[in-house]
């Protein structure tokens, strides 16, 4: 728990901490119309330079073990394998349980 | 009630506001208030993320649709753990590292302050309605149980969960909620026991899956490619899809959880559990329902549950109708009941059922008939639907339930309802203060304004869901209505957020256009189709993100020709 509070943000999340003021948490020193002359909207943004840039990133944060996963990519097939097995299980127990059912 | 079943139930008051209160002592400033500090293990967040989704319409509502309508309902759910794994891939990354206070926050950064408002709105208008919609659902049951009016029990719970909310902020809010959805799980195991111990000597496990088998009331998944048809496995999985990463990717009281976690990871964690945990605890509700109607076959149930909706018709000119209705409900169960003891009887024998089954189903076809005719009297005098499947539930505890048990359930209800509600007041709040008040009324003001100004803010929305609550009573299946209320905005509010992460050129004039197509179409289909409003979200997020990329390009291209 909390293993990945001390490793190095993303640059543009770095960008926005230091934006804030104090007691300030984003918002209105962020606006589009506050912004300055020529600046691209959202660029100091997660999610402006792309989304696949931006996984990429999370994904090099994230290569850490979780529990008994090596990765996140281990996490994320069980709960996919796990959400088609409960399909399955419903539909046999749908045969088994109601023998007159036309699936 | 009995005084121990009244002790059990205050008992529960009583703890919930301590240990809430206790749980908030360190909380400092706004962001102690609405984010708990970042601090929060992601255990809590997940079991308060289930807790807020897991409201009293899902113990009271589901299991008096399981009721009438069998396993059908968890088909809905079946989509919940791909959604989180995309929410854990795309969303959550997003926020946590934008460091908002809300989602709505991220839009203004990402395109600009008139998208972020119109999101806001539209979340605050959705999610207004729901609260009440929440706390109106509890009120059933306790209408039903003590003789109460309604409108004292919306106000009495109201006053509660504002109170704690407004005090502990979302500290107080995720450990109420872990509290109660602890309390869940046990109801949930409770009412499972005690339905089974209420059943007939002779009667086993074996014997109730058998009934319940005879009318179809297991069957959990249906192929069906009627796009009309509500519960079917695509409706599920492409509806649901949808519905579910807006709901927990863009609605404000699941984003403000995992934006207490103290990592990423722990965001993500907090997810994963729910993935994982979900579909079985909505699996075991529905079996409730499944169960509450095998145990039907024993006892004479009512042919309309709600007291109020038969008062209603007894005092008009249909009493007559209404009184020959339910004789020949009694007369048919009665024939049921016979029937069915001999099929078990022969049945345990290794005999051949198969005419038994037959003649029960025409039973059970009957008895729904006459269920059905007498919700069309309570529709015809009322001049709205009936709403008679919220009671269902609420009306077997009160009867069959054993004393202690039955203050415990009720407990479990309110726990349910006050874990829902809390979480909505408080993401309506965030909302309202940093979206609104802080974005557009009074920037740079102390912290301790903006915590004033945010209580006050809680306290209004809980004022402003017991002024919904007084009419959701006439909105039908509590259930759907909460989910049909956020279908017409859900799916638009995902689009905008999936153009904010996947279309690199996309602007706020793209989004904006986006959205308000977004709903516009939703809308049109609403009125213009017979679809089921599961794929309203699908509709609504296709369309924001194609007009807003459509919009984006042909603005920056306009844009670059003036240049």
């Amino acid at each position: 728990m909390g293993r990945d509070a001390g490793k190095p943000e993303p640059p543009e999340a770095r960008g926005a901490a230091r934006e804030q003021a104090p007691g300030d948490h984003g918002g209105a020193g962020r606006s589009g119309s506050e912004r300055p002359a020529g600046e691209v909207p959202g660029r100091e943004v997660p999610g402006s330079q792309g989304i696949w840039a931006a996984m990429r990133e999370a994904d090099r944060l994230e290569r850490e073990p979780v529990g008994p996963f090596p990765s996140w990519a281990w996490v994320y097939g069980t709960v996919i394998v796990y959400g088609i097995l409960v399909i399955g299980l419903l539909v046999i127990l749908t045969r088994v349980l109601d023998p007159g059912s036309a699936l | 009630m009995t005084h121990l079943d009244w002790g059990l139930f205050a008992l529960y008051f009583v703890g919930v506001v301590s240990f809430a209160l206790y749980q908030s002592r360190r909380n400092v400033g706004v962001e102690g208030y609405f984010l708990a500090n970042r601090r929060v293990p992601w255990w809590a967040i997940g079991l308060s993320v289930m807790a807020t989704q897991a409201s009293a319409i899902t113990f009271i509502g589901t299991t008096g649709q399981a009721f009438d309508d069998g396993m059908r309902f968890i088909q809905f759910y079946l989509a919940l753990p791909f959604a989180m794994v995309i929410l854990c891939i795309v969303f959550v990354p997003f926020f946590y590292r934008a460091r908002v206070f809300t989602a709505y926050e991220y839009l203004e950064g990402r395109f600009d302050a008139k998208t972020r408002a119109l999101a806001g709105f539209l979340f605050l208008l959705s999610r207004g309605m729901g609260a009440g919609i929440i706390l109106y659902a509890p009120a059933i049951v306790l209408s039903v149980i003590l003789g109460w009016d309604e409108r004292l029990t919306i106000l009495v719970m109201a006053l509660v969960t504002v109170a704690y909310t407004m005090v502990g902020g979302i500290t107080a809010v995720i450990w109420t909620d872990v509290v109660q959805m602890l309390m869940v799980f046990g109801g949930i195991a409770v009412a499972l026991l005690a339905l089974f111990a209420n059943l007939p000597d002779g009667v086993g496990v074996g014997d109730v899956v058998y009934i319940g088998g005879i009318q179809e009331m297991w069957r959990s998944v249906d192929f069906s490619l009627d796009p009309t048809s509500t519960y079917t496995l695509w409706s599920g999985l492409l509806g649901g899809l949808f519905l579910f990463l807006a709901y927990f990717g863009t609605d404000q009281s699941q984003v403000q959880r995992y934006l207490t976690a103290a990592s990423l990871k722990d965001s993500r964690l907090s997810l994963i559990f729910n993935a994982f945990l979900k579909v079985p605890m909505q699996v075991l509700i529905l079996s409730i329902g499944v169960l509450l109607f095998v145990f039907y076959h024993f006892e004479q149930p009512p042919l309309v549950f709600s007291p109020a909706e038969v008062a209603v018709v007894e005092a008009s000119p249909l009493a007559g109708e209404l009184r020959a209705l339910q004789e020949e409900h009694a007369q048919v169960h009665g024939d049921r009941l016979a029937a069915t003891r001999q099929l078990l009887e022969e049945r345990h024998q290794g005999a051949d059922v198969e005419e038994w089954r037959s003649v029960i189903k025409g039973y059970d076809e009957r008895l729904r008939e006459l269920r059905s005719g007498a919700k069309g009297l309570v529709a015809e005098v009322r001049g709205r639907a009936s709403n008679d499947v919220n009671y269902v539930f609420p009306t077997y505890i009160v009867q069959y339930i054993p004393v202690g048990l039955l203050g415990l359930l009720m407990a479990v209800i309110f726990a349910a309802a006050m874990s829902s509600l809390d979480s909505e007041i408080t993401a309506l709040s965030s909302a309202t203060v940093m979206d609104f008040y802080r974005r557009w009324f009074r920037q740079g003001a102390s912290d301790a304004h903006y915590l004033l100004v945010s209580r006050l803010a809680t306290m209004f929305w809980g004022l402003f869901a017991f002024g919904v609550a007084l009419y959701a009573g006439q909105l039908g299946s509590l259930i759907e209505a909460v989910n049909k209320i956020g279908s017409f905005f859900y799916g638009s509010l995902l689009g905008v957020f999936l153009l904010a992460f996947f279309v690199r050129a996309a602007n706020g004039t793209g989004a904006t256009v986006g959205l308000l197509a977004g709903m516009g179409s939703v809308f049109l289909v609403s009125l213009g189709t017979e679809i089921s409003w599961l794929y309203y979200n699908v509709v609504g997020a296709m369309v924001v993100v194609a007009v807003g990329t459509a919009v984006s390009w042909s603005t920056r291209v306009r844009g670059g020709e003036a240049a």
